[in-house]
């Protein structure tokens, strides 16, 4: 930049004057270091004062001179001058004059001048004599481009010599480049400390986790570098607040606290909420020349920003004046505003904001802009570091709670698995408890499971104070509703079930499936499938109510982690229970079986026992041949009764193993059936006491049909199905009643042998059971002092084996009941 | 001489109330089949006094009847397999019958009974599959009685 410095500048000057302008150039850290190149101007020329004008950007004199405006860009007075103007008509000054025609204007006389401004109450009292008003031009370009002009103001009697108005042009050529190497060097301060600041914030947060608190500190210390370089008044700073539904801004830091209160303290992103709100809603910068012409050059603003609605509902002049203690005839110098984005990717992190410079430099050019949005950079990498750092703080903490509680739970469902009969819901109640701890934001949570046979969702268990804050028949309504999971889904929870994967929902009312859950108050929701393997069980619900900041993005994975342990608890407690429920029925089983053997094992011994001791009765002592007769027929009922019991037994012992049982089949001859009923008949006759007078008869002549019919039996077993028969109906008769045994066709030609008589009632609702094993009817079981049950089902089986069937025909009006038996 | 015959099965109970007839002959021999019964027809039991009661362990409730009154619970909660353990205990707790001798004759083994056993008083197990049949019945009716 100096080297830009004309030869021809250097030659009027002196070697000291320049070194001294360069020099002080770049020793300044601050913008506002323009005014101390003014002084030193004013002392090489003599002169009293010195000011440097800008024209107003965007303003074109030559077009239109009479609107053309000057302001003070920086000035240097002994002692203590305020401008009681700051902007200047070009057409009514010798300074405007200078801007205007592009030469130098040589004032000799100032006292007795016109064009000079004399309201400007320092001239008089500084007893200014003569001035002098040379344009700053662009380099290398023509009159038409003067983007400034110097005054020079001297109270000594000589006037500025010709000589001297040229060495005035030369330094006023030079000063655009001493400026920008003020620019230049403070830029490169102000990143440096701003990295200084950062850096060491970093590294502080780096060691310990730092606060929210520590952060607004460093942001402070921010605003305060930024203010003390732009000299100005307010610089602040906007952070997202990341618990607020909608996205909002709110300040964090301010150099100005005692006017802030004046502004907003919180935007929005939207066109409505001023130029903050503007930059927030676009993610751009916004920098204003002057806020109180605002509606002047409100047209070239919305130019470059469109729809840009602002209103000085502040009064911010009134607001200015007394923060600087101006009196009311100071004009204001330009009341420039800035705000640059602080943002990562699209993502809008805040915003910074800059305006109100209490010195000169007082108007923020691009080049300010440039340097501001460089500040928001350096902020923005720092802060989305920061959150970063933060979130996964967060999130690291979210997972350690879970593990912990989960590790906690496990011990719950464990000693809950532990109980005889484990309480599904209670687990599910205790893990849905963990859920607003480890998820930020939950204001309630719920279980819905799939029910096959209906195939649908419906709530197991719901929790959370927010569905408490409802009422209870929301809570009830809640748990009766039920979720079809049919295609195309008509829920999120039976989108998620059929997808297999964790659903979230953002907002509730745009989202294309939640119609059906619709829970007046909640706005998010995280729907994970409960699933173990690929087999899914139902859904984990986790709302969010309206005004909640968004879940946090770990909540995912918690949700998608705590639906799996779901799936695994339900797993386990369905595993657990069948198998505690297969362990009873096969001890009961083995119970019964064993009660089973048993009874045979007392049914066979009785008779064996009365077998030998009749045995031994006979062969002690005489006997008369009635008595030896009738003797011996006893020991023959009794051993056909042990012959049937055996049997009974093999047959038991066979089905209880799962066998089939054999069967060798031969065809039933009438001759045979009648032989077998002969020789049964009598020995069932014999095991009922002749005192209860109950009389068995068979009726032959209906068998008679087994010459026209041809049935194929085992004789074994029909002769096995027989005894049992008459056995029972020994048991159950009534005193002084018939056993009548008869055969026959069924209507559709089966041949059929009847067992009927009169005694303990087979209900119509019984008919089925009677042929399970271990049945025996509520008053069959004080009626019989022996058997267990197993008589029916072994003939059921053998009919079974026989390819045929056993009715059970239940009890008439008149006592009589029938088992018949069916053969093909 | 009177004895009580409690069992429920006529094939057994036949041949002993024979063989105690043509052993004691003038002996007064009741039957009592079931468990129902025996407390029906306690007080003539009671009464009557008989010398000797032979008691079978294993019997059912009643017969088969239209009306059939089902037992009291604590005997449906134990069953039938004890019945003639309730009866003896009912015989010793009656100041009338606590001092008649009871022969707990039986097709279970002793280490089935053993536990009820120390509950009665005067009983005495006695097993059906003796070697002697009825005649260790009568061996041990003489014993106790002492005739």
């Amino acid at each position: 930049m100096i080297n830009m410095v004309e030869n021809e500048v250097i030659q009027n000057f002196t070697q000291d004057l320049i070194t001294d302008l360069v020099l002080t150039a770049l020793e300044q850290r601050r913008l506002s270091g323009l005014s101390e190149l003014l002084r030193l101007i004013t002392k090489a020329t003599n002169a009293y004062g010195c000011i440097l004008w800008q024209v107003v950007p965007g303003l074109d004199l030559q077009a239109d001179p009479s609107n053309g405006l000057l302001f003070v860009l920086d000035q240097w007075m002994p002692g203590t001058h305020p401008l009681l103007m700051h902007n200047l008509p070009v057409t009514e000054s010798i300074v405007g004059e200078a801007a205007h025609t592009g030469r130098t204007i040589n004032v000799k006389d100032v006292p007795n001048d016109d064009r000079v401004f004399k309201t400007n109450s320092w001239v008089p009292n500084a007893g200014i004599q003569s001035m002098c008003a040379t344009p700053i031009k662009l380099r290398g370009k023509s009159s038409d481009n003067v983007i400034g002009v110097l005054s020079l103001y001297r109270n000594l009697p000589q006037p500025f010599e010709e000589s001297e108005l040229l060495q005035s042009e030369q330094l006023a050529r030079l000063i655009p480049s001493l400026y920008s190497a003020i620019r230049d060097r403070v830029s490169q301060d102000l990143i440096r400390q701003i990295n200084d600041l950062l850096h060491q914030a970093d590294l502080q947060a780096g060691t310990v986790s730092s606060s929210t608190n520590e952060m607004k500190l460093v942001f402070q210390q921010v605003c305060n570098t930024v203010a003390d370089t732009f000299q100005c008044l307010e610089v602040s700073i906007f952070l997202e607040d990341p618990l607020e539904d909608k996205p909002t801004y709110r300040l964090t830091a301010t150099t100005w606290p005692d006017f802030i209160h004046l502004w907003k303290s919180t935007y929005q992103p939207t066109e409505q909420d001023g130029l903050t709100g503007w930059a927030l809603k676009h993610g751009q910068s916004v920098k204003i020349f002057d806020l109180l012409h605002f509606e002047r050059d409100i047209v070239t603003i919305r130019e470059q920003y469109p729809n840009l609605v602002w209103k000085d509902g502040l009064n911010l002049a009134d607001a200015l004046r007394n923060s600087l203690g101006l009196e009311a005839e100071v004009t204001l110098q330009p009341l420039s505003f800035m705000a640059a984005p602080i943002k990562t990717g699209g993502k809008i992190l805040g915003i910074l904001r800059c305006s109100t410079a209490k010195r000169g430099p007082y108007y923020f050019a691009e080049y300010e802009l440039d340097l501001l949005e460089l500040v928001a950079a350096q902020l923005s990498r720092f802060w989305s570091s920061w959150l970063t750092k933060k979130g996964l703080e967060e999130e690291a903490q979210a997972w350690e709670i879970t593990v912990d509680r989960v590790t906690n739970l496990n011990s719950q469902v464990l000693k809950e698995l532990n109980q005889r009969l484990p309480n599904e819901k209670k687990i599910f109640s205790e893990l849905l408890r963990i859920i607003p701890l480890v998820i930020k934001n939950t204001a309630y949570s719920g279980i819905r499971l799939f029910d096959p046979s209906r195939n649908d969702l419906h709530y197991e268990v719901i929790d959370g104070d927010f569905l408490d804050s409802l009422g209870r028949k929301e809570r009830e309504r809640q748990l009766e509703r039920r979720f079809p999971v049919g295609f195309p889904p008509t829920s999120a929870g039976a989108y998620a079930f059929q997808r297999k994967e964790v659903y979230v929902i953002q907002d509730v009312d745009i989202d294309p499936y939640y119609a059906k859950e619709k829970l007046a108050g909640t706005k998010r929701a995280i729907i994970a499938p409960i699933q173990v393997g690929n087999e899914i069980l139902g859904v984990l619900d986790i709302r969010c109510a309206i005004g909640s900041p968004p879940f946090p993005a770990y909540a995912k994975n918690i949700a998608a982690l705590l639906s799996q342990r779901l799936g695994l608890y339900h797993y386990l407690a369905t595993t657990i229970s069948e198998l505690r429920n297969a362990q009873s029925a096969l001890e009961k089983q083995v119970e019964t079986q064993t009660q089973t053997y048993e009874d045979l094992s007392h049914q066979l011994k009785t008779p064996i026992i009365q077998i030998y001791n009749r045995a031994n009765f006979l062969l002690n002592g005489y006997h008369s041949p009635r008595e030896v007769q009738e003797n011996l027929k006893t020991i023959r009922s009794l051993c056909r009764k042990s012959k049937r019991v055996t049997t009974s037994l093999r047959l038991f012992a066979a089905l209880a193993r799962g066998e089939a049982i054999p069967v060798i089949t031969v065809r039933l001859e009438y001759e045979n059936l009648i032989k077998l009923l002969n020789e049964a008949v009598p020995d069932s006759q014999l095991m009922v006491d002749p005192s209860r007078n109950i009389k068995f008869y068979v009726d032959n002549n209906s068998f008679e049909v087994l010459y026209k019919k041809t049935v194929f039996v085992d004789i074994d077993l029909v002769e096995q199905a027989i005894n049992n028969l008459l056995d029972n109906a020994g048991k159950y008769s009534f005193s002084d009643s018939e056993v009548k045994i008869y055969g026959g066709l069924t209507k559709s030609g089966e041949f059929f042998l009847s067992v009927a008589n009169e005694g303990l009632p087979i209900r119509p609702s019984e008919t089925k059971k009677a042929v399970e094993r271990g049945w025996r009817g509520d008053q069959a079981l004080w009626s019989t002092g022996e058997g267990s049950g197993i008589g029916l089902w072994i003939i059921d089986n053998i009919m079974q084996a026989l390819k045929g069937r056993l009715e059970v025909i239940p009890t008439t009006s008149s006592h009589i009941t029938q088992i018949r038996l069916l053969f093909r | 001489m009177k004895i009580l015959c409690v069992d429920d099965d006529h094939i057994v109970a036949k041949p002993i109330i024979d063989a105690l007839a043509k052993e004691f002959p003038g002996t007064q021999i009741n039957w009592v089949g079931t468990e129902s019964e025996f407390y029906s027809k306690f007080e003539q039991i009671a009464t009557d006094h008989p010398s000797i009661v032979i008691m079978d362990v294993m019997k059912l409730w009643a017969r088969a009847s239209p009306n059939l009154q089902p037992p009291p619970e604590e005997i449906k909660k134990e069953g039938i397999y004890r019945a003639g353990i309730r009866c003896a205990l009912r015989l010793n707790s009656d100041e009338r019958t606590k001092d008649i001798p009871i022969i707990l004759h039986t097709v279970l083994n002793q280490t089935d009974i053993e536990g009820d056993m120390t509950k009665l008083k005067n009983t005495h197990y006695l097993s059906k599959e003796g070697e002697g049949g009825t005649f260790s019945l009568i061996k041990k009716i003489r014993e106790l009685l002492s005739i």
